[in-house]
């Protein structure tokens, strides 16, 4: 038996989050998604989770386990090493209900930086094509799967709301560095000011949440560097 | 934009700065007279020095703006402060002034009288 501590809240009853005990006959195998299907089917019903694809595929069930931001269906148990484990909500985000947390703000900032890529030249007959050296510099921040661990372990986006945040930024230097897109200083220009690329303190806490080993903090350096070098060329629109 | 990049750029080339004048400093202050006593004569002497002067200046100067700058960013980190942006950066360059003109006072005190 595993001890699963996992917080509770029900914004139309709670006043405060608490934390709850269960005890889970864990599997050999099992995950902390597993574990969390086994306390709504056997102990109750009411706990509320988000997952979807069960694969680290979709990042939907981002979860704080054991005091780091993961994935809770490639969380293993046995690789936890410890007898209870304590699951409580991606932190610095408002809380819907239990685990499940509010992405709409997350969601927003990923908007702002226009996450998809842009070419206004004609299109060739056949794709664009891509040399493996011109996709090898982006082939990291593909990975990204939008989950929100790096986002909710930033510590500037907890406290600067109108920080863009460590996914977002990822994603822009993902497109701005893609040799298909020629959105260059205008994309660039998505990201300047005060609370945009410029504001990323290099904590590097967005590396170690990260469930894909991406490292935001790369991205956000290098459009640091082309804000700079935009600074001293021509003004971005 | 601008302002951002250009405060971001000049912060870490004033750490650079920092790392070289600071370094002169440290080497003239503790190591050209290593051992014997410290007189008054002595720093008289360096502090008339016009290379010293210019050295421990920019070290002052480079040091309050990486300082301040370091703290603006901190601070720019709180809405509350966010939303001030403006009267901060006015009132951090107004303090770095006054503590720069107060440490030129001092350091060319034996030259300007």
């Amino acid at each position: 038996m595993v001890t699963f501590k996992i917080e509770r809240f029900n914004p139309d009853v709670d006043k405060a989050p608490y934390f709850q005990t269960y005890e889970v006959a864990a599997g050999k195998e099992m995950s902390v998604l597993e574990a969390l299907f086994y306390v709504v089917e056997n102990l109750d019903g009411s706990l509320a989770f988000r997952y979807s694809c069960r694969g680290a595929v979709c990042g939907s069930c981002a979860m704080r386990i054991n005091g780091k931001n993961r994935l809770a269906c490639q969380t293993l148990l046995k690789k936890l090493k410890s007898p209870v484990i304590t699951v409580s909500p991606l932190p610095h985000l408002p809380i819907v209900k239990d685990l499940i947390v509010d992405m709409d703000h997350f969601f927003k900032n990923y908007e702002k930086i226009k996450p998809y890529l842009v070419n206004n030249t004609s299109a060739p007959e056949k794709e664009r094509r891509q040399s493996i050296l011109e996709r090898a510099k982006i082939d990291e921040m593909i990975a990204c799967i939008l989950c929100g661990a790096c986002f909710s372990a930033c510590t500037v986006a907890a406290t600067d709301k109108k920080f863009i945040g460590p996914a977002a930024l990822t994603k822009a230097y993902r497109f701005w560095a893609d040799s298909r897109d020629n959105l260059g200083d205008e994309r660039l220009a998505l990201v300047a000011g005060e609370h945009g690329a410029l504001r990323c303190h290099t904590l590097f806490n967005c590396a170690e949440a990260c469930p894909k080993n991406i490292v935001p903090t790369y991205s956000i350096q290098q459009l640091k560097g082309g804000l700079v070098k935009c600074r001293f060329s021509k003004p971005a629109k | 934009m601008k302002k951002a990049a250009l405060l971001w750029l000049l912060q870490r080339v004033t750490a650079v700065l920092i790392f070289i004048v600071l370094g002169v400093h440290v080497y003239r202050v503790h190591y050209v007279e290593l051992g014997q006593p410290i007189l008054f004569a002595g720093i008289a002497i360096r502090l008339k020095s016009l290379l010293m002067l210019v050295i421990d200046s920019s070290l002052l100067f480079f040091g309050l703006f990486h300082g301040l700058n370091g703290l603006r960013t901190v601070l720019l980190d709180y809405d509350f402060f966010d939303r001030q942006e403006k009267l901060l950066s006015w009132v951090l360059s107004i303090i770095g002034i006054i503590f720069f003109i107060l440490g030129v006072k001092g350091l060319w005190a034996f030259i300007i009288r």
